[in-house]
């Protein structure tokens, strides 16, 4: 069995790593207007995308939503 | 016509009648599509019907802290998708223990046979020595089993704790991380692997 490789995933989770982050809770808080595109602040919607960038559970439960709420 | 989220909301504070009734009827509707869609063939019939039902109560429950910063059907899909996924994170998981978890994170700390093998084996060593002296035990302990891939509402269920608890215990263990490699001159960029996959 090949391991996942812990040190890229840490490494590149130290690259985005900033003082100030958003935790998951207040991601989720307001992941419905994230999704409608209708944050409220230009500030608050930087640190929504930087947690989806760098928070791996989040970006999925955006992307089931997104593929939840897709017409077609 | 069916109803929309703006009726469900009225429904929501509505007293009981035959219109309140056909609204929360779609709504439901609602909610079991948006799972459907969702996530397909990871839910059985018998897991779409409990987890719309507990979606209902739980929208019942905590409507008034709808924030309408969006529509409303967006936030009643966002509950559903979240109870659905902690659901399904739950059960792959419910037999891994957090010491096997953290294993398997610090075995993924091996650098793999790869041309530059011998950068790739410093760069994991200067990694593992951060991480057995930069953090706390239980920032090692959350870091190294969410590394094994543990989400983070299972870590913390292991450790008696909450979600947003245990975030920020892993950035602050990040930050520390950050800082031990700056300390040696380095930073994470250095020791990730160049873009195309070979070192000169
Ligand atoms: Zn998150």
């Amino acid at each position: 069995m090949t391991q996942p490789n812990s040190g890229d995933l840490l490494l590149r989770m130290l690259q985005l790593t900033r003082d100030a982050e958003l935790d998951c809770e207040t991601f989720l808080e307001h992941i419905a207007a994230y999704m409608d595109g209708t944050v409220e602040s230009e500030e608050l919607l930087g640190l929504m995308n930087h947690h989806r960038d760098l928070c791996a559970e989040c970006a999925e439960e955006f992307a089931i939503l997104e593929r939840a709420l897709s017409e077609d | 016509m069916r109803t929309d989220g703006s009726t469900w909301l009225a429904a929501l504070h509505a007293p009981e009648g035959s219109e309140t009734e056909r609204a929360l009827s779609d709504m439901r509707d609602f909610v079991r599509a948006t799972l459907t869609k969702g996530f397909g063939t990871q839910l059985t019939d018998a897991d779409l019907e409990d987890l719309s039902q507990e979606t209902m109560l739980k929208i019942a429950a905590k409507h008034e802290t709808f924030r309408r910063d969006s529509r409303f059907s967006t936030w009643v899909a966002a509950v559903a998708v979240n109870g659905a996924l902690a659901e399904l994170r739950r059960r792959r998981h419910v037999h891994v223990e957090l010491e096997a978890a953290t294993e398997l994170g610090a075995a993924g700390l091996v650098p793999p046979e790869a041309p530059d093998r011998v950068q790739r084996a410093r760069s994991a060593q200067l990694l593992r020595e951060a991480i057995d002296t930069a953090l706390t035990t239980r920032q090692r302990e959350a870091l190294l089993a969410e590394l094994g891939g543990l989400p983070l509402a299972e870590v913390a269920r292991r450790l008696q704790s909450d979600r947003g608890a245990v975030y920020k215990l892993l950035h602050d263990g990040r930050k520390r991380l950050r800082a031990y490699l700056q300390a040696h001159g380095m930073d994470a960029s250095d020791l990730l692997p160049s873009p195309g996959g070979h070192s000169p």
